[in-house]
């Protein structure tokens, strides 16, 4: 590879790129979530079917598509078909299908609740409401390819950024853009880096927070793993603004291909000089490091994490004096989240403008969120900020399966709130979530059908945060163990309702006296389900009752004799033969031998058992 | 010189001082467990919260390491910072029922009864001790490990620490009395730390007035004769 000694240079790469490049290629998922659903082993498929028809389609192994639920994704360009679930076995009927210009139907997504199908991607529902701008590219673009980068506009946004504006002009641009912090906390980007500017020490560093600790999220793997340059373009963009020198991408340990694929675009940009000394001839010098992150969900926490850079503890420290004034070795600090800085190149390309046309008065541009839960379509959504909930709920993620009710969305990773039905129609932004008791936090979106006790959930978020808290200050070490007791306490039966007054004052000062946001933000998902569930509080203490089924202490299982047909299925099913009664005959349980795990339940076509 | 009120009082403080040494130093008091003068703020206790207002908005924060401002106005005693105080209180007391400090605080605070399970730990996790032979000493014999409220202070892997010199700075520092250090037998023996050293005898008055590890790293660190380092400070 050549160094690039000038713009002129990029441009005539980038030439050269765009005339070799494919019209017709193949696109395939070959994320961390698509590897798990045996995307490698069609990749290999395809690579050797293709040679064996002489077919000279290129496919590119690129990142995750979105469509999780669904991988292995194939999309085939440039009509934008997309084949779903794709297996090995079904490599030569898509070939098969691409080499005659037809479609192969059985591969289509099918709409689980219309029945309709869908040739194009873009038709899907899943798509058609997102709008996909840091993943944009995540299909035509290989993590490692330049040339891929190139054709798609890459570090264009770098060059106009480094030759027409200059340090001042970019800030302001996304100033203007009005972007928030896409890591939590949902600061203003543009004064973080104008306050890093304005300090005169002559050694400066940006750090890109790629920690995501909590469990739901994936955003930040998948642009690591699927759009490494894009994040670092944003990364050189932001250096050069505010006058870094050395930038540190601090990636979780349990993120190989992240790691590897950052790395591997680290060295790339450093071959071909757009990292390095006088980038582009500009006179720049910025240089990145990875840095492999501990684990612990706390490290992601800003001063944690660059305590943890620096090989000490990573743990919380008072946060009076910004890192943009001393932050790694005392040293102005830019800390920015991945998705952060991947919005940088598109604010730079398209004008701060532009990018606050996206969303509501706050909340600027999209959000990227993992949707999981009791919904069709789970994966990773890119939606414009304002978007409802309903939306992001339903024609996304296509509704609750089974045709259950809807009971609740957890917004915000583990210490975000859970939302019921009445909350539904709020815009998506991070006021917003905020006054309703959840927030945006790291982009983890969890819909629970009715089947959820929200005791329940509480206790889960809280077990998790627990475990997860530092213990460094009181409020959040000592008061988290005791609200997990209270909510064991009363999902166990054993609550009173001195309890729930107690929960929300350990919530009140939890949140108020807590020394990091862990603290801070942990109690949410008890006051929020206080909130807007506290009739189930009342129910597990009062009447001593899981309306969900789900606290077992709480419910028995039960056989309507009306119902039962005497099918014989529950009979089979159940682990511990509590289930008596004869084929074509009403069914029984014994109560004494029931482990209440709920298969008859869920195998009883007939609804013929009841959880009281 | 910064002009700043706080509890309504105007008060005068140095440029760089905290809000709790201006407060101090005023006659105010704000309770703390973690903080001391000789080690660095950690806020990790939280007693010592207040209620800062400069300009337009109002914070809450640690008074411990918050530095004063001109014209900032401090309270230290609002509705919120009470519920906070006391529900501490309330969560230390329930984690070490036994000791007379918090007891104290529970007094003074009007915390009257504890409504969470009782464990049965004697030290509070201020971290004052781990800060104290790291900052002041030097030394890093003991630290923390676990996280959450498994949480404790202990030795590297809780055998004898090489580096300690049983000098008792830790127990000095201890709030809440956690640390005893006992001389039996002429030996200082510090349990806690599984730590044992034999005692030197002033060579000249024959009174005990030093451990053989700290003599020994007194020796490095000064170069001088033994000889010299066997006097106690009286004798010296
Ligand atoms: C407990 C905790 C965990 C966090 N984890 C992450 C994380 O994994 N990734 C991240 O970008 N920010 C995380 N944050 C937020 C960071 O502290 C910080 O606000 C952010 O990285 C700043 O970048 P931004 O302004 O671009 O969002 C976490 C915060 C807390 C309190
Ligand atoms: S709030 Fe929790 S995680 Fe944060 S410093 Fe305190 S104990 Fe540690
Ligand atoms: S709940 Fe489980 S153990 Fe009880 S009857 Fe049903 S299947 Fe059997």
């Amino acid at each position: 590879m050549r160094r690039l000694g000038s713009r002129e240079d990029l441009e005539r790469l980038r030439e050269e790129a765009l005339s070799k490049s494919p019209k017709r290629f193949i696109s395939l998922g070959m994320g961390t979530a698509s590897r798990a659903h045996g995307a490698e082993a069609v990749y290999e498929a395809l690579k050797e079917e293709l040679a064996k028809r002489h077919l000279g389609i290129p496919v590119k192994a690129t990142g995750d598509h979105g469509l999780c639920g669904y991988a292995p994704v194939m999309v085939v360009f440039p009509e934008g078909i997309l084949y779903h679930s794709v297996k090995p076995a079904d490599v030569p009927d898509v070939l098969e299908a691409i080499d005659k210009g037809e479609v192969l139907e059985k591969l289509l997504y099918t709409d689980p609740i219309t029945s309709e199908t869908y040739i194009y991607e873009k038709d899907i529902p899943f798509y058609k409401k997102q709008m996909r701008l840091v993943m944009g590219l995540m299909e035509s673009v290989e993590p490692l390819s330049i040339d891929d980068y190139l054709c798609n506009g890459g570090f264009s946004a770098l060059a106009k950024a480094m030759f027409d504006m200059g340090p001042q002009a970019i800030i302001q641009e996304v100033i203007t853009s009005g972007l928030r912090g896409r890591g939590g906390a949902g600061f203003m980007t543009g004064w973080k880096w104008e306050d890093a500017a304005s300090r005169s020490s002559p050694v400066k560093y940006i750090v890109c927070n790629g920690d995501e600790g909590d469990p739901g999220a994936y955003m930040d793997r998948c642009l690591l793993e699927g759009l490494p340059f894009e994040v670092l373009e944003g990364m050189i963009i932001g250096a050069f603004a505010v006058g870094a020198h050395q930038g540190f991408v601090y990636v979780r340990k349990e993120y190989p291909l992240a790691t590897q694929n950052v790395q591997a675009a680290i060295e790339v940009l450093r071959e071909l000089g757009l990292l390095g000394e006088d980038i582009l001839g500009s006179g720049f010098d910025f240089d990145i490091q990875v840095v492999r992150g501990g684990g612990a969900f706390v490290c992601g926490e800003s001063s944690a994490l660059i305590a943890s850079i620096e090989g000490r503890v990573g743990e919380p420290r008072s946060k009076h004096v910004h890192a943009t004034e001393s932050g790694l070795w005392g040293r102005p600090t830019v800390l920015n989240n991945v998705e952060t800085l991947a919005n940088v190149p598109h604010i730079v390309n398209k004008g701060g403008e532009w990018f606050a046309s996206i969303g509501t008065k706050e909340s600027k541009g999209t959000k990227v969120f993992s949707l999981a839960g009791d919904i069709y379509n789970t994966g990773l959504v890119e939606v414009p900020m304002g978007i409802t909930l309903r939306e992001v709920v339903y024609d996304i993620g296509g509704g609750i399966q089974g045709g259950k009710a809807f009971k609740a969305v957890q917004t915000g990773g583990p210490s975000g709130g859970c939302l019921p039905e009445s909350q539904l129609d709020l815009p998506v932004d991070f006021d917003t979530l905020t006054e309703a008791g959840s927030m945006m936090g790291s982009g983890g979106m969890i819909v629970m059908d009715e089947h959820t006790c929200m005791v329940d959930v509480a206790r889960y978020f809280v077990k998790f945060l627990t475990e997860e808290s530092c213990g460094k200050c009181v409020p959040c070490r000592e008061g988290l163990k005791h609200m997990l007791e209270i909510l064991d306490r009363i999902t166990q039966g054993e609550g009173t309702m001195e309890d729930l007054e107690l929960l929300e004052d350990l919530g009140y000062v939890i949140s108020n006296a807590s020394l990091c946001g862990l603290g801070k933000s942990a109690p949410n998902p008890v006051l929020s389900t206080l909130r807007y569930f506290r009739e189930e509080y009342v129910e597990h203490v009062r009447d001593k009752k899981c309306r969900a089924g789900v606290c077992k202490a709480l419910v028995k299982y039960e056989i309507v004799p009306e119902n039962c047909n005497g099918c014989h299925v529950c009979f089979k099913e159940c682990p511990e033969g509590a289930i008596s009664g004869e084929p074509k005959g009403v069914h029984v349980i014994d109560q004494q031998k029931c482990i209440k795990c709920g298969i008859c339940r869920d195998v009883c076509k007939f609804d013929a058992v009841r959880v009281v | 010189m910064v002009k700043l009120i706080i509890d309504g009082k105007e008060v005068i403080a140095e440029e760089g001082q905290t809000v709790l040494q201006a407060a101090q130093e005023a006659g105010i008091y704000i309770p703390t467990l973690c903080y001391h003068h000789e080690v660095k703020p950690y806020t990790a206790c939280r007693l010592c919260m207040v209620e800062v207002t400069k300009g337009k908005r109002t914070r809450f924060v640690t008074a411990c390491d918050y530095p004063v401002a001109e014209g900032m106005v401090v309270r230290t005693n609002t509705d919120k910072i009470q519920r906070c105080r006391k529900l501490i209180i309330e969560l230390l007391l329930a984690q070490c029922p036994g000791l007379p400090r918090l007891q104290e605080l529970a007094e003074r605070f009007g915390v009257e009864k504890v409504r969470f399970s009782k464990g049965e730990s004697d030290c509070i996790l201020c971290g004052l001790c781990v800060r104290t032979c790291q900052e002041v000493v030097g030394l890093s014999a003991i630290g923390f490990e676990g996280r959450g409220f498994t949480r404790r202070v202990c030795t590297p892997f809780d055998e004898a620490s090489d580096p300690c010199i049983l000098c008792g700075a830790c127990a000095y520092v201890c709030p809440v009395d956690a640390i005893p250090v006992e001389e039996v037998d002429g030996y200082r023996v510090m349990e806690r730390w599984h730590k044992r050293s034999k005692l030197v005898a002033c060579s000249k008055c024959g009174r005990y007035f030093m451990t053989e590890d700290e003599l020994r790293l007194l020796k490095e660190k000064t170069g001088l004769p033994e000889e010299s380092l066997r006097l106690c400070m009286d004798c010296r």
